[in-house]
């Protein structure tokens, strides 16, 4: 997770300086693949909690 | 610009000019290195006196004036004095070297630290990027020298202080994400600009909670203080640290916490913006101190976390809210609430 959430991090930032720039239905997609990265993020947290494996 | 000298005669003239450049002294005096090793003077006394008075204790008190004020230079006098002690089989090079490497990795992004509308080494275009790709060397080089100190404890010390540090990086990262959203831009200086109406700790209250305290657990500062926990771990990954390696080791976590502090300032409080009364650079070393108060008052306190609850609430708490916070901050600039304060 620390791995992908690094990653994606660095194009958030990216997608953050240019957001006034560009067109909300753009930013819509970012915030979609953001929830999306939520899934997984979401997963790992159910099973580490399970687990209470941390 | 300073011109290089082409005559012996030139060289008096050249030497003059550079040691009044801006440069040299933005470097060498303020922002540089001699303001920081004074900040981080006065805050090792600071600490004591602080956490002295919540358990009401005295602190400091024979070395110097008044309130030991001069106990810093003590403490630096007796550890460089030192006999430093090497560990049997210890990597000789990496054990002297890392804090150095520490030091260097604690002070260099100052340079792009704005200190006052003037007062900058290096007005970076991506500063906020530059910041964390240097504070996200510090675990690995705290890895390191755990490994080569060549002991259990330190070891321990520093996988712990990975674990910690990978944890709370990404909230630190997706918190200030926020800040890159209101203000526009990765520039420092511009982020505090687009502070004058309104300091972004209002708009962004949530991503201020994350970012304080993911920065508390970067700094290893009480309750998060897991990588040096005494009981367990003796003093963590310095265990085997002594003299001078142990001085310079904390002069770096100290240029550390006021690195921290001074971030927090530009981000969440509005730099060195403030009543015209005081110089820009005032207000700024005010602010970073105040936060620096607000990162001390918990070692005095608050207990220890387990280590578990600490990487807990490391991935599912602050990670969440930071995550929710990115979508508050799109909505709140979307619908033009904040657009009253040219945001």
């Amino acid at each position: 997770m620390f791995v992908v959430f690094d990653v994606v991090g660095m194009f958030l930032f990216a997608w953050g300086i240019s957001f006034r720039e560009i067109p909300y239905d753009d930013s819509l997609l970012v915030l979609l693949f953001l929830f999306l990265l939520g899934a997984p993020l979401a997963y790992a947290l159910r099973m580490a909690l399970r687990r209470e494996n941390w | 610009m300073v011109n290089l000298p082409t005559t012996p005669a030139d060289v008096l003239p050249f030497i003059i000019a550079v040691v009044t450049s801006h440069t040299f002294i933005t470097i060498v005096f303020f922002p540089g290195f001699i303001h920081l090793v004074i900040v981080v003077m006065f805050l090792t006394w600071y600490e004591r006196k602080v956490l002295a008075r919540i358990q009401l204790r005295i602190g400091p008190l024979y070395a110097g004036g008044p309130g030991g004020i001069l106990q810093p230079i003590a403490d630096g006098v007796k550890l460089i004095f030192k006999e430093v002690i090497v560990p049997y089989k210890a990597d000789k090079p990496l054990f002297l070297g890392i804090p150095l490497a520490l030091v260097f990795l604690a002070t260099l992004p100052f340079a792009v630290i704005p200190f006052g509308q003037h007062w900058v080494i290096a007005n970076l275009d991506v500063g906020l990027v530059f910041v964390f790709a240097m504070t996200s060397l510090f675990p690995s080089m705290i890895l390191i020298f755990a490994w080569a100190s060549n002991s259990k404890y330190p070891f321990m010390g520093g996988l712990r202080s990975l674990f910690q540090q990978v944890a709370y990086e990404i909230p630190m990262w997706i918190s200030a994400l926020s800040i890159v959203l209101l203000a526009g831009s990765l520039n420092l200086s511009d982020i505090v600009n687009a502070q004058q109406k309104i300091w972004f700790i209002v708009p962004a209250f949530l991503s201020f909670i994350v970012f304080f305290i993911a920065s508390m657990a970067e700094l290893e500062r009480l309750p998060f203080d897991l990588p040096e926990a005494e009981p367990e771990l003796v003093a963590g990954w310095y265990t085997e640290s002594s003299g001078a390696v142990y001085m310079v080791i904390f002069l770096a976590l100290y240029m550390k916490l006021y690195l921290m502090s001074s971030l927090i300032t530009v981000l969440f409080l509005g730099g060195w913006w403030g009543p015209a009364f005081l110089p820009q650079p005032v207000w700024f070393i005010l602010k970073s101190l105040a936060v620096a108060t607000f990162i001390i008052i918990p070692r005095g306190v608050y207990p220890r976390l387990r280590v578990d609850l600490l990487i807990k609430i490391g991935w599912s708490r602050l990670l969440i809210i930071a995550l929710a916070n990115v979508f508050l901050t799109v909505l709140l600039l979307s619908t033009g609430v904040l657009s009253a304060w040219g945001l």
